[in-house]
């Protein structure tokens, strides 16, 4: 998940005093540590605490934001946007046909909102890539204060969108984000060669956070030709009260990779598969 | 290792201050001189408390913290520190500049709101004064959307007991090898869940 | 795009051709003999420029996606709360690169961006931006024309597009503890930090130059517009992306413009000070704000210190000479900083900062009775000041000093 800032400025020594740089400094140090392929998934200990609590019935659906980039040899990033726009319209379908195929919830499109309405959500669509992407730091920081953080999941965007929810008749708001790096053909024969060569993991983070890198995807100690897993995120919030209230993310390796109509179709499937009811149905079918 | 911190007093760096910080959060000592707290992490909200020298105190427009400037004045040249940090806070907007009381010192309050590149706007607080001999700078930052007035009162609270110690004033020890850049620890205290 | 498929395909062939070893041979050596075997990247061929507007349709491929980029660029900008928000101001500009580019006009936009900073840039996706505080320093409309004929030849000639292309490729070379770098900040980066290769930099200027001369601009006025800015490179110490790059590229540059210009007849549109700076005024003003504000004192009195420039200004201009000699703070600062608030007050009576300021330095000389005089009338002038707390405390000061009431 990329930070919602972006310092576009070079580091130094005396700039300590910086918040940004502070905050940059931070942030990489909360992920520094490997990117681990599979699943995780938080749901919030509100939900957790009341297993009976009612779940969102009229779910409004964010434009799934699915990037999709190249990576030249010369490790310089694109982002494709026909390619981005493709994985992004099949996690829509596919999380449409999830909602349709168990009948958790129904999905709602947002060209029924007003301009207004739409105006004041991607405020908060831009809140939530600050809290779901604290929420993913904190889970995979090496530092044991920020891992217990995460695991105490009460993120919130706050209860400023329940006005959009009773007026529209609304429960909650599902976003779907997700990235992949793909390598040029140039740099697939690069790798081959094997370059690998050791760069301190702090300076990579932070210079890929400085640069507005998305550092979801990074592994740790080794920054050049390598591959870089596709990450797929999504994340309910109830628009009464804000609570993030599941959170699920994947990373997949290998040749798996966004482009793929048939990997995004199943990184949605699984990753809904997590979400609360959908496992309370799964526990019922037992 | 998550080390706690056994009073609800927090010393810092170089124990020449001492603070009461919210309980629960999460304590950062960043190059043995800035203390910064986090709830939720510092893309919400963070408190950071810095102690400079004056020469040292605005590094990026190269400006020292002159003894016996006004507290307007280093309100401005706070204000210009900001600005000068990249393209978006340049054309923040001044909500606030005020004289404040830190510690028993003059000093300013300033806020500021700028937005970030995903149009989120971003509302910082900073309060500073100076002694003979160092510039503070104490700030609060967090998104104008829920976070910024849900945790302002604990900043405010770390404000008011925010204390000079007329004691130990050794510096943070920057000649050792190893430099630990950060020194989690966990806040808690009498209200610590 | 066909040619850069084939452009992309031999780039990999030429660089399997250069590997020092075969698969599997990863020690440290290999890359840098690879490196000395393929010391000259392949270089993107140049492209023919755009004939005009229609054209633009046909962009695909790579290009397309370099656009794209653009476009991601210029979101950020718009979201981020850096617009200078004057629809006349930028229907102004709007009008001049218009003008100069009639064939690509609706497709080539100007937007003003909140910034001190002397800079202009061109992404590839024919948005052209440039900072207040390089309108601000233009005389006239034919400077402004200058700068503008340059970026959109940048733009016209697909210099963006062909340096990202350019840079992929000799990265794969030169790069070998390279990050991930996104392609965003570098489009930005290419037409302001660093600029274009010297090629694409020559291009824009002569082509540049061509446009200002067909568009029926005074052609003199070109080299002008970099021998005032020549002065500001030194002036500052902080670091910042600067339109005109470096000082020798800069020299080179009004050389090259004089040259250009030297055979041209006399005359042409656009020399008017007087008309510019009615169209510049407040922007003008929000610029010295904003140079003040963020500790530009030096720029500011290279500009305030020319007796036309000044003119131009209202009368309050010399509280602005005042506030730069203060942040200056060099020896004897203080005495031309009082100097130029006494001469803003005898210009401005009404006008309440000269008042403050003056008030303020009087405190800090401890000449209790006058700096209460003058605070006391800012106050008077006005009551509703955002830093009207500081003032009061001033006030208490004075009046302790000075035996009066609280």
């Amino acid at each position: 998940m990329a930070a919602g800032a972006a310092p576009t400025e070079t580091i130094k020594g005396s700039d300590m005093r910086s918040m940004h740089v502070a905050i940059v400094l931070l942030g990489a140090a909360l992920l520094a540590g490997c990117a681990t392929h599979g699943q995780s998934t938080s749901v919030n200990k509100s939900l957790s605490q009341q297993p009976d609590r009612t779940l969102p019935r009229r779910i409004l659906l964010a434009q799934p934001d699915i990037r999709v980039h190249e990576i030249s040899t010369g490790e310089v990033v694109e982002q494709v946007d026909e390619w981005s726009r493709q994985a992004s319209a099949e996690a829509e379908k596919s999380v449409e046909a999830f909602a349709q195929s168990t009948n958790l919830f129904e999905l709602v499109q947002p060209a029924k909102l007003s301009d207004a309405q739409r105006g004041m959500l991607e405020q908060y669509s831009a809140l939530y890539a600050l809290v779901s992407g604290s929420a993913e730091l904190a889970r995979k920081s090496r530092v044991a204060a920020w891992r217990a953080r995460a695991a105490d999941f009460d993120y919130t965007l706050g209860p400023g969108m329940a006005g959009i929810a009773e007026s529209a008749k609304l429960d909650a708001i599902v976003f779907v984000v997700g990235t992949d790096h793909i390598s040029s053909s140039g740099r697939r024969a690069a790798m081959a060669v094997g370059y690998t060569l050791d760069v301190l993991v702090f300076t990579a983070m932070i210079v890929g956070a400085v640069m507005g890198a998305n550092v979801s995807g990074y592994s740790g100690g080794h920054i050049g030709p390598e591959s870089k897993p596709a990450f797929l995120s999504a994340g309910v919030v109830d628009m009464h009260t804000g609570e993030l209230l599941w959170y699920s993310t994947e990373v997949r390796g290998g040749s798996d990779n966004l482009r793929d109509p048939a990997v995004v179709k199943n990184l949605v499937e699984d990753l809904f598969k997590t979400y609360p009811g959908a496992v309370k149905a799964a526990h019922a079918k037992k | 290792m998550d080390q706690r911190v056994d009073t609800s007093r927090t010393l810092g760096p170089d124990r020449s201050y001492s603070v009461e910080l919210p309980a629960g959060w999460i304590k950062q000592v960043i190059m043995a001189r800035e203390l910064m707290v986090s709830r939720d992490g510092p893309l919400l909200e963070y408190i950071l408390i810095t102690k400079t020298s004056l020469k040292h105190a605005f590094p990026r427009t190269k400006k020292a913290a002159g003894d016996g400037m006004l507290p307007a004045e280093l309100a401005e040249l706070e204000i210009a520190e900001v600005k000068s940090q990249d393209q978006f806070t340049e054309a923040l907007t001044v909500v606030e500049n005020e004289p404040a009381e830190i510690a028993g010192q003059e000093g300013f309050r300033v806020r500021v709101r700028y937005k970030n590149t995903h149009g989120l706007e971003i509302q910082r607080v900073v309060y500073g004064f100076a002694d003979k001999s160092a510039f503070y700078q104490l700030a609060f930052e967090a998104p104008m959307l829920y976070y910024f007035d849900t945790y302002y009162p604990d900043f405010q609270k770390a404000v008011a007991s925010f204390q000079l110690n007329a004691g130990d004033k050794k510096t943070a020890d920057m000649s050792s090898k190893t430099v630990v850049l950060f020194t989690p620890e966990r806040v808690t205290g009498p209200h610590a869940p | 795009m066909q040619r850069n498929s084939a452009t992309r395909k031999d780039s990999v062939s030429r660089r399997a051709t250069c590997r020092g070893g075969g698969p599997g041979r990863s020690t440290v050596l290999a890359p840098v003999a690879l490196a000395l075997a393929c010391s000259v990247p392949a270089a993107a061929a140049s492209l023919p420029p755009f004939p005009d507007g229609a054209s633009l349709a046909e962009v695909s491929g790579d290009e397309r996606r370099v656009w794209s980029q653009g476009d991601e660029a210029a979101l950020t900008l718009a979201r981020g709360g850096v617009i200078y928000e004057s629809a006349a101001t930028t229907a102004y500009v709007q009008a001049v690169i218009d003008r100069l580019f009639p064939e690509f006009k609706g497709h080539v936009q100007v937007a003003i961006l909140k910034s001190a900073q002397l800079n202009a840039f061109a992404l590839p996706n024919g948005r052209i931006y440039i900072n207040e505080g390089l309108l601000a320093r233009f005389r006239n409309e034919a400077q402004l024309a200058t700068v503008l004929g340059h970026e959109g030849t940048h733009f016209t000639h697909r210099h963006g597009y062909q340096s990202v292309e350019s840079v992929k490729d000799s990265a794969a070379f030169a790069t070998f503890g390279g990050m991930v770098v996104p392609v965003v900040p570098q489009l930005m980066a290419f037409s302001s930090i660093s600029g274009f290769s010297r090629q694409m930099e020559t291009e824009a200027d002569v082509q540049g130059f061509a446009r200002l001369k067909k568009a029926g601009y005074d052609v003199h006025e070109a080299p002008r517009v970099f021998e005032h800015l020549i002065a500001e490179i030194n002036a500052e110490d902080i670091k910042e992306p600067f339109f005109f790059a470096s000082h020798p590229r800069l020299t080179a540059r009004v050389e090259n413009m004089k040259k250009l210009s030297a055979g041209a007849p006399p005359g042409g549109d656009g020399t008017s000070a007087v008309d510019y700076a009615n169209r510049m005024l407040q922007v003008r003003i929000d610029n010295l704000d904003m140079m003040l504000s963020t500790g530009r004192a030096k720029s500011a009195l290279i500009m305030l210190s020319d007796a036309d420039r000044l003119a131009e200004l209202p009368p309050q201009a010399q509280y602005h000479v005042g506030e730069a000699y203060r942040l200056r703070g060099q020896e004897g600062d203080v005495k031309l900083a009082e100097e130029a608030y006494l001469k803003a007050i005898e210009a401005a009576p009404e006008f309440a900062p000269s008042y403050r300021a003056l008030g303020v330095l009087r405190l800090k000389a401890n000449h209790y009775a006058d700096a209460k005089k003058y605070l006391e009338r800012y106050i008077e002038l006005a009551p509703d000041a955002g830093d009207r707390k500081y003032v009061e405390s001033y006030l208490k000061i004075t009046r302790r000093k000075t035996g009066g009431q609280p």
